[in-house]
Protein backbone atom coordinates (compact mmCIF):
# COMPACT_ATOMS: atom_id res chain seq x y z
CA UNK A 1 0.00 0.00 0.00
CA UNK A 2 2.76 2.51 0.89
CA UNK A 3 4.21 4.47 -1.77
CA UNK A 4 7.39 4.77 -0.07
CA UNK A 5 10.52 2.51 -1.28
CA UNK A 6 10.60 -1.12 0.69
CA UNK A 7 14.62 -1.21 0.02
CA UNK A 8 15.72 1.34 2.26
CA UNK A 9 17.12 0.05 5.33
CA UNK A 10 15.71 1.78 8.69
CA UNK A 11 18.27 2.59 11.04
CA UNK A 12 18.49 1.20 14.44
CA UNK A 13 19.96 3.93 17.35
CA UNK A 14 21.83 0.78 20.10
CA UNK A 15 22.65 2.60 22.97
CA UNK A 16 26.62 2.13 24.13
CA UNK A 17 27.68 0.99 27.28
CA UNK A 18 25.28 -0.38 29.88
CA UNK A 19 22.33 -1.73 27.81
CA UNK A 20 24.05 -2.75 24.74
CA UNK A 21 24.51 -6.22 25.72
CA UNK A 22 20.92 -6.73 27.00
CA UNK A 23 19.76 -4.73 23.87
CA UNK A 24 21.45 -6.95 21.33
CA UNK A 25 20.60 -10.30 22.87
CA UNK A 26 16.54 -9.18 22.46
CA UNK A 27 17.31 -8.01 18.77
CA UNK A 28 19.07 -11.47 18.50
CA UNK A 29 16.41 -13.47 19.81
CA UNK A 30 13.69 -11.81 17.65
CA UNK A 31 15.42 -11.29 14.80
CA UNK A 32 18.63 -13.67 14.52
CA UNK A 33 20.90 -10.45 14.39
CA UNK A 34 23.23 -9.57 17.14
CA UNK A 35 24.16 -5.46 16.86
CA UNK A 36 26.81 -6.36 19.12
CA UNK A 37 28.74 -8.41 17.09
CA UNK A 38 27.91 -6.00 13.65
CA UNK A 39 28.87 -3.13 15.07
CA UNK A 40 32.46 -4.60 17.05
CA UNK A 41 33.37 -6.00 13.49
CA UNK A 42 33.38 -2.73 12.06
CA UNK A 43 35.59 0.14 12.98
CA UNK A 44 32.34 2.53 11.31
CA UNK A 45 29.51 3.80 14.11
CA UNK A 46 27.35 1.89 11.38
CA UNK A 47 27.07 -1.64 10.45
CA UNK A 48 24.04 -3.13 8.20
CA UNK A 49 21.94 -6.11 8.20
CA UNK A 50 20.23 -6.03 4.53
CA UNK A 51 18.64 -9.04 4.98
CA UNK A 52 16.94 -7.36 8.08
CA UNK A 53 16.33 -4.05 6.07
CA UNK A 54 17.94 -2.92 9.47
CA UNK A 55 21.05 -0.41 10.41
CA UNK A 56 22.66 -0.42 13.30
CA UNK A 57 24.14 3.06 14.62
CA UNK A 58 25.92 3.25 18.08
CA UNK A 59 25.14 5.97 20.19
CA UNK A 60 25.56 7.55 23.56
CA UNK A 61 23.00 6.06 25.23
CA UNK A 62 21.41 9.40 26.53
CA UNK A 63 21.19 11.15 23.27
CA UNK A 64 19.53 8.23 21.48
CA UNK A 65 16.22 9.66 21.95
CA UNK A 66 17.29 12.83 19.68
CA UNK A 67 18.88 10.57 17.38
CA UNK A 68 15.36 9.37 17.35
CA UNK A 69 13.27 12.29 17.44
CA UNK A 70 15.09 14.65 14.88
CA UNK A 71 15.14 11.36 12.52
CA UNK A 72 18.35 10.32 12.31
CA UNK A 73 17.57 7.10 13.65
CA UNK A 74 14.01 5.59 13.00
CA UNK A 75 13.91 3.20 15.80
CA UNK A 76 16.40 3.25 19.37
CA UNK A 77 16.50 1.88 22.47
CA UNK A 78 16.40 4.49 25.09
CA UNK A 79 16.19 4.73 28.88
CA UNK A 80 12.61 5.74 30.65
CA UNK A 81 14.52 8.29 33.03
CA UNK A 82 15.76 9.73 29.96
CA UNK A 83 12.94 9.71 28.38
CA UNK A 84 10.72 11.44 31.25
CA UNK A 85 13.29 14.11 32.73
CA UNK A 86 13.10 15.72 28.79
CA UNK A 87 9.44 14.90 27.63
CA UNK A 88 10.06 13.68 23.72
CA UNK A 89 7.77 13.65 20.74
CA UNK A 90 8.13 9.85 20.11
CA UNK A 91 6.52 6.71 19.91
CA UNK A 92 7.07 4.19 23.14
CA UNK A 93 5.29 1.06 21.63
CA UNK A 94 7.69 -1.61 23.75
CA UNK A 95 8.81 -1.81 27.12
CA UNK A 96 11.96 -3.86 26.75
CA UNK A 97 12.09 -5.22 30.20
CA UNK A 98 16.20 -4.30 30.04
CA UNK A 99 17.79 -2.13 32.06
CA UNK A 100 16.09 -1.97 35.48
CA UNK A 101 16.74 0.06 37.99
CA UNK A 102 15.35 3.26 39.90
CA UNK A 103 15.43 6.59 40.28
CA UNK A 104 15.50 7.48 43.76
CA UNK A 105 15.29 10.31 47.00
CA UNK A 106 18.62 9.25 48.89
CA UNK A 107 20.00 10.67 52.33
CA UNK A 108 22.75 10.40 54.73
CA UNK A 109 21.87 6.92 57.01
CA UNK A 110 23.11 9.16 60.02
CA UNK A 111 21.31 12.88 58.72
CA UNK A 112 18.81 14.62 61.44
CA UNK A 113 15.87 15.48 59.39
CA UNK A 114 15.93 18.87 58.82
CA UNK A 115 14.22 21.39 60.66
CA UNK A 116 10.33 21.89 59.60
CA UNK A 117 10.08 24.38 56.79
CA UNK A 118 13.94 24.44 55.64
CA UNK A 119 14.04 23.84 51.82
CA UNK A 120 16.25 20.85 51.24
CA UNK A 121 18.95 20.87 48.94
CA UNK A 122 18.98 18.31 45.92
CA UNK A 123 21.62 17.42 44.63
CA UNK A 124 20.85 15.31 40.96
CA UNK A 125 21.39 15.07 37.22
CA UNK A 126 17.33 14.52 37.05
CA UNK A 127 16.66 18.11 37.51
CA UNK A 128 13.26 18.08 35.83
CA UNK A 129 12.16 14.54 37.49
CA UNK A 130 13.42 15.49 40.82
CA UNK A 131 11.43 19.42 40.52
CA UNK A 132 8.42 17.47 39.67
CA UNK A 133 8.87 15.28 42.89
CA UNK A 134 9.06 17.42 45.16
CA UNK A 135 6.70 19.88 43.34
CA UNK A 136 3.80 17.14 43.24
CA UNK A 137 5.01 16.51 47.10
CA UNK A 138 4.70 20.07 47.92
CA UNK A 139 7.80 20.38 48.91
CA UNK A 140 10.09 23.40 48.15
CA UNK A 141 13.30 21.87 47.24
CA UNK A 142 16.25 23.94 45.98
CA UNK A 143 17.44 21.55 43.13
CA UNK A 144 21.17 21.54 42.26
CA UNK A 145 22.19 20.36 38.56
CA UNK A 146 25.91 18.23 38.89
CA UNK A 147 27.66 16.20 36.24
CA UNK A 148 28.45 13.08 37.88
CA UNK A 149 29.50 12.13 41.48
CA UNK A 150 25.78 13.19 42.93
CA UNK A 151 26.49 10.61 45.53
CA UNK A 152 29.63 12.13 47.25
CA UNK A 153 27.41 15.76 46.93
CA UNK A 154 25.59 15.56 50.74
CA UNK A 155 28.83 14.27 52.50
CA UNK A 156 30.51 17.30 50.96
CA UNK A 157 27.76 19.25 52.73
CA UNK A 158 26.69 20.72 49.05
CA UNK A 159 23.25 19.21 49.15
CA UNK A 160 20.73 17.70 51.67
CA UNK A 161 19.34 15.12 49.93
CA UNK A 162 19.99 13.45 46.27
CA UNK A 163 17.98 11.97 43.46
CA UNK A 164 20.05 9.52 41.69
CA UNK A 165 19.66 6.74 39.58
CA UNK A 166 20.47 2.80 41.36
CA UNK A 167 20.65 -0.51 40.11
CA UNK A 168 21.41 -2.48 43.37
CA UNK A 169 21.83 0.36 45.63
CA UNK A 170 25.65 -0.38 45.97
CA UNK A 171 26.97 3.16 45.21
CA UNK A 172 24.54 4.51 47.83
CA UNK A 173 25.52 2.12 50.86
CA UNK A 174 29.33 2.92 50.06
CA UNK A 175 28.67 6.64 50.43
CA UNK A 176 26.67 6.12 53.86
CA UNK A 177 23.49 6.79 51.68
CA UNK A 178 19.70 5.32 52.24
CA UNK A 179 17.00 5.03 49.37
CA UNK A 180 14.19 7.50 51.22
CA UNK A 181 12.03 7.10 48.21
CA UNK A 182 11.43 6.17 44.64
CA UNK A 183 10.81 8.83 42.22
CA UNK A 184 10.88 6.40 38.71
CA UNK A 185 10.75 2.60 38.08
CA UNK A 186 12.90 2.48 35.20
CA UNK A 187 13.58 0.49 32.14
CA UNK A 188 14.15 0.61 28.68
CA UNK A 189 11.74 1.38 26.17
CA UNK A 190 11.53 0.89 22.48
CA UNK A 191 11.29 4.16 20.73
CA UNK A 192 10.23 5.08 17.46
CA UNK A 193 10.52 8.62 15.26
CA UNK A 194 6.81 9.72 14.56
CA UNK A 195 7.17 10.11 11.02
CA UNK A 196 8.50 7.19 10.58
CA UNK A 197 6.51 5.19 11.56
CA UNK A 198 3.85 6.51 9.21
CA UNK A 199 6.16 5.84 6.14
CA UNK A 200 7.18 2.44 7.07
CA UNK A 201 4.03 1.58 9.16
CA UNK A 202 4.25 -2.30 8.56
CA UNK A 203 7.65 -3.09 8.62
CA UNK A 204 8.20 -0.81 12.10
CA UNK A 205 4.75 -2.73 13.26
CA UNK A 206 6.68 -5.86 12.22
CA UNK A 207 9.81 -5.09 14.41
CA UNK A 208 7.54 -4.32 17.28
CA UNK A 209 5.79 -7.08 17.05
CA UNK A 210 9.14 -9.46 17.32
CA UNK A 211 10.54 -7.90 19.71
CA UNK A 212 7.48 -7.72 21.75
CA UNK A 213 7.17 -11.65 21.55
CA UNK A 214 10.81 -12.04 23.06
CA UNK A 215 10.48 -9.18 25.56
CA UNK A 216 7.53 -9.98 27.14
CA UNK A 217 8.64 -10.94 30.74
CA UNK B 1 24.92 47.66 22.20
CA UNK B 2 21.66 47.33 19.52
CA UNK B 3 19.95 43.82 19.75
CA UNK B 4 18.99 42.62 16.45
CA UNK B 5 18.13 39.13 17.36
CA UNK B 6 14.36 37.76 17.63
CA UNK B 7 12.01 36.89 20.10
CA UNK B 8 12.56 33.17 21.40
CA UNK B 9 11.11 30.49 18.67
CA UNK B 10 10.54 33.41 15.97
CA UNK B 11 13.00 33.50 12.33
CA UNK B 12 13.04 35.65 9.14
CA UNK B 13 12.36 33.50 6.48
CA UNK B 14 15.53 34.36 3.59
CA UNK B 15 15.03 35.39 0.14
CA UNK B 16 15.27 31.99 -1.24
CA UNK B 17 13.20 30.09 1.96
CA UNK B 18 10.11 32.71 1.26
CA UNK B 19 10.26 32.12 -2.16
CA UNK B 20 10.02 28.27 -2.20
CA UNK B 21 7.21 29.08 0.59
CA UNK B 22 5.37 31.52 -1.35
CA UNK B 23 5.51 28.97 -4.44
CA UNK B 24 4.16 26.41 -2.40
CA UNK B 25 1.62 28.41 -1.42
CA UNK B 26 0.22 29.20 -4.46
CA UNK B 27 0.30 25.84 -6.37
CA UNK B 28 -1.98 24.70 -3.57
CA UNK B 29 -4.12 27.33 -4.28
CA UNK B 30 -4.20 26.57 -7.60
CA UNK B 31 -5.29 23.15 -6.70
CA UNK B 32 -7.94 24.23 -4.00
CA UNK B 33 -9.03 26.88 -7.10
CA UNK B 34 -9.97 24.06 -9.34
CA UNK B 35 -12.03 22.26 -6.66
CA UNK B 36 -14.10 25.83 -6.31
CA UNK B 37 -12.48 26.68 -2.79
CA UNK B 38 -12.32 30.46 -2.99
CA UNK B 39 -9.78 32.39 -0.92
CA UNK B 40 -10.53 34.28 2.31
CA UNK B 41 -8.26 36.40 4.26
CA UNK B 42 -8.49 36.80 8.04
CA UNK B 43 -6.75 39.06 10.60
CA UNK B 44 -4.19 37.11 12.69
CA UNK B 45 -6.10 39.29 15.93
CA UNK B 46 -9.12 37.32 17.01
CA UNK B 47 -11.32 38.19 20.26
CA UNK B 48 -10.36 35.36 22.70
CA UNK B 49 -13.89 34.42 23.17
CA UNK B 50 -14.13 33.36 19.44
CA UNK B 51 -10.29 31.49 19.77
CA UNK B 52 -11.58 29.64 22.67
CA UNK B 53 -14.36 28.31 21.21
CA UNK B 54 -12.23 26.14 18.96
CA UNK B 55 -9.70 24.64 21.62
CA UNK B 56 -9.82 21.89 24.44
CA UNK B 57 -8.00 24.10 27.47
CA UNK B 58 -4.59 22.25 26.94
CA UNK B 59 -4.62 23.91 23.65
CA UNK B 60 -5.57 27.58 25.46
CA UNK B 61 -2.94 27.42 27.38
CA UNK B 62 -0.66 27.70 23.99
CA UNK B 63 -2.35 30.80 22.81
CA UNK B 64 -0.72 34.37 23.21
CA UNK B 65 -3.16 36.33 24.84
CA UNK B 66 -3.03 39.96 25.50
CA UNK B 67 -5.32 42.93 26.51
CA UNK B 68 -6.42 45.65 24.26
CA UNK B 69 -5.40 49.05 25.73
CA UNK B 70 -8.23 50.80 24.62
CA UNK B 71 -11.64 48.56 25.17
CA UNK B 72 -9.69 46.23 28.11
CA UNK B 73 -10.80 43.39 25.52
CA UNK B 74 -9.00 40.36 25.61
CA UNK B 75 -7.68 39.52 22.00
CA UNK B 76 -5.19 36.32 20.86
CA UNK B 77 -2.87 35.85 18.17
CA UNK B 78 -4.23 33.30 16.07
CA UNK B 79 -3.19 29.64 17.23
CA UNK B 80 -5.30 28.07 14.39
CA UNK B 81 -7.27 29.43 11.37
CA UNK B 82 -9.99 27.24 11.41
CA UNK B 83 -12.45 28.86 14.01
CA UNK B 84 -11.73 31.94 12.66
CA UNK B 85 -13.49 30.45 9.27
CA UNK B 86 -16.19 29.24 11.19
CA UNK B 87 -16.80 32.47 13.58
CA UNK B 88 -16.57 33.58 9.50
CA UNK B 89 -19.03 31.49 8.01
CA UNK B 90 -21.42 31.81 11.19
CA UNK B 91 -21.30 35.79 10.82
CA UNK B 92 -21.92 35.82 7.37
CA UNK B 93 -24.67 33.31 5.88
CA UNK B 94 -25.93 36.10 3.73
CA UNK B 95 -22.13 35.74 1.54
CA UNK B 96 -21.66 32.10 2.41
CA UNK B 97 -25.18 30.22 1.88
CA UNK B 98 -24.26 26.08 2.17
CA UNK B 99 -21.92 24.41 1.01
CA UNK B 100 -19.09 26.94 1.61
CA UNK B 101 -15.76 26.24 0.07
CA UNK B 102 -13.17 28.25 1.24
CA UNK B 103 -9.08 28.10 1.56
CA UNK B 104 -6.65 30.49 3.10
CA UNK B 105 -3.59 30.86 3.72
CA UNK B 106 -1.02 32.50 6.25
CA UNK B 107 0.72 32.02 9.65
CA UNK B 108 -0.48 31.09 12.95
CA UNK B 109 1.31 31.72 16.52
CA UNK B 110 2.04 29.49 19.42
CA UNK B 111 3.05 31.06 22.57
CA UNK B 112 5.56 28.50 23.55
CA UNK B 113 7.46 26.21 21.45
CA UNK B 114 6.49 22.89 21.21
CA UNK B 115 10.21 21.96 21.73
CA UNK B 116 13.39 23.18 21.20
CA UNK B 117 14.10 24.45 18.20
CA UNK B 118 10.71 24.11 16.59
CA UNK B 119 9.56 27.59 15.51
CA UNK B 120 6.42 28.87 17.35
CA UNK B 121 4.87 30.83 14.37
CA UNK B 122 3.98 28.60 11.63
CA UNK B 123 2.92 29.23 7.89
CA UNK B 124 -0.05 27.11 7.06
CA UNK B 125 -2.41 26.43 3.95
CA UNK B 126 -5.53 24.86 3.79
CA UNK B 127 -9.34 24.64 2.74
CA UNK B 128 -12.56 24.07 4.62
CA UNK B 129 -15.96 22.42 3.40
CA UNK B 130 -18.85 23.61 5.82
CA UNK B 131 -22.10 23.01 5.60
CA UNK B 132 -21.41 19.71 4.03
CA UNK B 133 -21.14 16.20 6.05
CA UNK B 134 -21.28 12.18 5.49
CA UNK B 135 -18.90 10.24 3.26
CA UNK B 136 -19.38 12.43 -0.13
CA UNK B 137 -17.62 15.71 1.88
CA UNK B 138 -15.06 13.29 3.87
CA UNK B 139 -13.84 11.51 0.64
CA UNK B 140 -13.58 14.97 -1.23
CA UNK B 141 -11.45 16.30 1.28
CA UNK B 142 -9.16 13.07 1.23
CA UNK B 143 -8.98 13.46 -3.32
CA UNK B 144 -8.37 17.73 -2.24
CA UNK B 145 -5.53 16.83 -0.26
CA UNK B 146 -3.84 13.75 -2.11
CA UNK B 147 -4.47 15.95 -5.29
CA UNK B 148 -2.49 18.80 -4.04
CA UNK B 149 0.44 17.04 -2.41
CA UNK B 150 0.71 15.28 -5.85
CA UNK B 151 0.49 18.62 -7.51
CA UNK B 152 3.40 20.02 -4.98
CA UNK B 153 5.84 17.09 -5.60
CA UNK B 154 5.01 15.31 -2.68
CA UNK B 155 3.26 12.58 -4.50
CA UNK B 156 5.91 9.91 -2.15
CA UNK B 157 4.13 11.55 0.72
CA UNK B 158 1.69 8.83 2.87
CA UNK B 159 -1.90 9.54 3.33
CA UNK B 160 -3.03 8.37 6.93
CA UNK B 161 -6.81 8.20 7.89
CA UNK B 162 -8.03 7.77 11.03
CA UNK B 163 -11.25 8.67 13.62
CA UNK B 164 -11.45 10.76 16.48
CA UNK B 165 -13.96 8.64 18.19
CA UNK B 166 -12.76 5.28 17.66
CA UNK B 167 -9.90 4.96 20.31
CA UNK B 168 -12.54 7.02 22.45
CA UNK B 169 -15.10 4.74 21.81
CA UNK B 170 -13.36 1.61 23.31
CA UNK B 171 -11.64 3.92 26.38
CA UNK B 172 -15.46 4.73 27.55
CA UNK B 173 -16.97 1.51 27.28
CA UNK B 174 -13.72 0.16 29.30
CA UNK B 175 -15.16 2.43 31.94
CA UNK B 176 -12.19 4.52 32.71
CA UNK B 177 -12.39 7.33 35.57
CA UNK B 178 -11.51 11.19 34.39
CA UNK B 179 -7.51 10.91 35.83
CA UNK B 180 -7.02 7.15 34.33
CA UNK B 181 -8.78 8.28 31.05
CA UNK B 182 -6.37 11.07 30.78
CA UNK B 183 -3.35 8.65 31.60
CA UNK B 184 -4.90 5.92 28.74
CA UNK B 185 -5.19 8.75 26.28
CA UNK B 186 -1.58 9.97 27.22
CA UNK B 187 -0.40 6.44 26.55
CA UNK B 188 -2.19 5.65 23.65
CA UNK B 189 -0.39 9.06 22.40
CA UNK B 190 2.89 7.14 22.51
CA UNK B 191 1.32 3.31 21.66
CA UNK B 192 2.72 2.51 24.84
CA UNK B 193 0.67 -0.90 24.66
CA UNK B 194 1.79 -1.84 27.93
CA UNK B 195 0.71 1.13 29.67
CA UNK B 196 -2.77 0.81 28.25
CA UNK B 197 -2.94 -2.80 29.65
CA UNK B 198 -1.97 -1.90 33.19
CA UNK B 199 -4.49 1.20 33.03
CA UNK B 200 -7.16 -1.69 31.48
CA UNK B 201 -6.46 -3.64 34.31
CA UNK B 202 -7.59 -0.81 37.22
CA UNK B 203 -10.60 0.49 34.96
CA UNK B 204 -14.03 -0.57 36.08
CA UNK B 205 -16.20 -1.05 32.63
CA UNK B 206 -17.34 -3.92 29.96
CA UNK B 207 -14.53 -6.40 30.47
CA UNK B 208 -14.37 -7.17 26.43
CA UNK B 209 -13.50 -3.90 25.86
CA UNK B 210 -10.86 -3.52 28.63
CA UNK B 211 -9.08 -6.58 27.20
CA UNK B 212 -9.08 -4.78 23.62
CA UNK B 213 -7.79 -2.04 24.90
CA UNK B 214 -4.17 -2.38 24.84
CA UNK B 215 -4.61 -3.11 21.05
CA UNK B 216 -5.41 0.38 20.03
CA UNK B 217 -1.99 1.05 20.14
CA UNK B 218 -1.23 -1.60 17.17
CA UNK B 219 -4.32 -0.78 15.07
CA UNK B 220 -2.03 0.54 12.31
CA UNK B 221 -0.47 -1.08 9.37
CA UNK B 222 -1.36 -3.64 7.38
CA UNK B 223 -4.45 -5.08 8.19
CA UNK B 224 -5.65 -2.21 10.62
CA UNK B 225 -9.08 -2.33 9.42
CA UNK B 226 -9.87 -5.84 9.62
CA UNK B 227 -8.19 -5.33 13.17
CA UNK B 228 -10.50 -2.14 14.06
CA UNK B 229 -13.12 -4.40 12.93
CA UNK B 230 -12.70 -7.27 15.26
CA UNK B 231 -12.31 -4.47 17.91
CA UNK B 232 -15.76 -3.04 16.85
CA UNK B 233 -17.72 -6.31 17.37
CA UNK B 234 -16.92 -6.47 21.28
CA UNK B 235 -17.00 -2.87 21.59
CA UNK B 236 -20.60 -2.06 19.72
CA UNK B 237 -20.20 2.05 20.13
CA UNK B 238 -16.97 1.78 18.22
CA UNK B 239 -19.19 0.13 15.26
CA UNK B 240 -20.21 3.37 13.97
CA UNK B 241 -17.02 5.34 13.65
CA UNK B 242 -15.16 2.56 11.88
CA UNK B 243 -18.26 2.85 9.25
CA UNK B 244 -18.17 6.38 8.66
CA UNK B 245 -14.29 5.48 7.84
CA UNK B 246 -14.70 2.93 5.73
CA UNK B 247 -17.45 5.03 3.83
CA UNK B 248 -15.05 7.89 3.29
CA UNK B 249 -12.37 5.13 1.79
CA UNK B 250 -14.58 3.37 -0.20
CA UNK B 251 -15.60 6.99 -1.98
CA UNK B 252 -12.38 8.19 -1.82
CA UNK B 253 -10.80 4.81 -3.91
CA UNK B 254 -14.06 5.39 -6.54
CA UNK B 255 -12.67 9.58 -6.70
CA UNK B 256 -9.12 7.97 -7.51
CA UNK B 257 -7.35 7.83 -4.01
CA UNK B 258 -6.82 4.28 -3.31
CA UNK B 259 -3.61 4.62 -1.48
CA UNK B 260 -4.43 5.20 1.67
CA UNK B 261 -3.16 4.29 5.28
CA UNK B 262 -5.01 3.78 8.49
CA UNK B 263 -4.65 4.22 12.11
CA UNK B 264 -7.20 3.89 14.48
CA UNK B 265 -5.42 5.05 17.44
CA UNK B 266 -4.18 8.28 16.33
CA UNK B 267 -5.30 11.52 17.89
CA UNK B 268 -4.68 14.59 16.11
CA UNK B 269 -5.94 18.14 15.99
CA UNK B 270 -6.10 20.74 18.70
CA UNK B 271 -9.53 19.15 20.43
CA UNK B 272 -12.23 19.77 18.00
CA UNK B 273 -12.25 16.40 15.67
CA UNK B 274 -15.31 14.43 15.58
CA UNK B 275 -15.22 12.53 12.40
CA UNK B 276 -12.71 11.04 10.09
CA UNK B 277 -8.94 12.67 10.93
CA UNK B 278 -6.32 12.83 8.64
CA UNK B 279 -2.51 13.44 7.69
CA UNK B 280 0.08 13.49 5.13
CA UNK B 281 3.74 12.79 6.03
CA UNK B 282 6.68 12.50 3.60
CA UNK B 283 10.51 11.82 4.58
CA UNK B 284 12.73 14.57 5.32
CA UNK B 285 10.31 16.30 7.29
CA UNK B 286 10.19 16.30 11.03
CA UNK B 287 6.07 16.22 11.45
CA UNK B 288 3.20 15.76 9.36
CA UNK B 289 3.28 17.73 5.88
CA UNK B 290 -0.60 18.48 6.42
CA UNK B 291 -3.57 17.31 8.98
CA UNK B 292 -7.27 17.81 9.40
CA UNK B 293 -10.08 16.19 10.01
CA UNK B 294 -14.40 16.96 10.34
CA UNK B 295 -15.31 18.84 12.87
CA UNK B 296 -19.56 18.97 13.18
CA UNK B 297 -19.59 20.13 16.83
CA UNK B 298 -17.53 23.66 16.08
CA UNK B 299 -20.17 25.08 13.82
CA UNK B 300 -22.95 25.15 16.67
CA UNK B 301 -20.66 26.66 19.23
CA UNK B 302 -20.85 29.65 16.61
CA UNK B 303 -24.57 29.72 16.30
CA UNK B 304 -24.57 27.93 13.03
CA UNK B 305 -24.82 24.33 13.29
CA UNK B 306 -23.89 22.16 10.57
CA UNK B 307 -21.09 19.48 9.76
CA UNK B 308 -17.94 20.66 8.34
CA UNK B 309 -14.13 19.22 7.43
CA UNK B 310 -11.00 20.77 6.53
CA UNK B 311 -7.46 20.34 6.35
CA UNK B 312 -3.79 22.60 6.72
CA UNK B 313 -1.20 21.65 4.65
CA UNK B 314 1.99 23.10 7.18
CA UNK B 315 4.09 24.85 4.61
CA UNK B 316 7.64 24.64 6.34
CA UNK B 317 7.30 20.91 6.89
CA UNK B 318 6.50 20.47 3.55
CA UNK B 319 9.21 22.31 2.06
CA UNK B 320 11.79 20.59 4.25
CA UNK B 321 10.08 17.47 2.72
CA UNK B 322 10.50 19.17 -0.79
CA UNK B 323 14.19 20.43 -0.12
CA UNK B 324 15.37 17.42 0.59
CA UNK B 325 14.27 14.99 -1.87
CA UNK B 326 16.45 13.55 -3.58
CA UNK B 327 17.92 15.33 -6.91
CA UNK B 328 16.76 12.92 -9.16
CA UNK B 329 13.24 12.82 -7.74
CA UNK B 330 13.17 16.23 -7.79
CA UNK B 331 13.84 17.32 -11.49
CA UNK B 332 11.22 14.32 -12.27
CA UNK B 333 8.57 16.53 -11.36
CA UNK B 334 9.92 20.10 -11.45
CA UNK B 335 7.68 22.39 -14.19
Amino acid sequence: MSRVASGELLSVAIPKGRLLSEASALFERALGVSPKNLLENTRKLAADSPEHGLRFISIRAADVASYVEHGAADVGVAGLDVLREEPRDLYEPLDLGIGRCSVIVGRPRNARPLPRGVAPRVATKYVNLAARHFARKGVPAEIILLHGSIEVAPSLGLADLIVDITETGETLRANGLVVEETVLEVSARLVVNRVALKLHAERLRRLVESLRSVSEA
Amino acid sequence: MLDLSLPLGLRDLTPDHSAHLADLSARLHEVFAGFRYRRVLLPTLERLEVVERGLSSAALAQVLKFVEPGSGEVVAIRPDITPQIVRLYAARPDALPDPARLCYDGPVLRAREARAGRPREVYQAGVELLGAGGASADAEALVVLRRALDRVGLDQAVLEVGHARFAGAVLQAAGLGPSLRAEAEEALSRKDQASLGRLAGKARGDRAARRVMPELATLYGEGALSRGRRVAEVVPAAAQPLAELEAALRLAARRGVREVEVDLGEGRGLGYYTGITFAGYAAGAGSAVASGGRYDGLLARFGRPGPAIGFAVDLEFATQALERRSPRKARRVRR
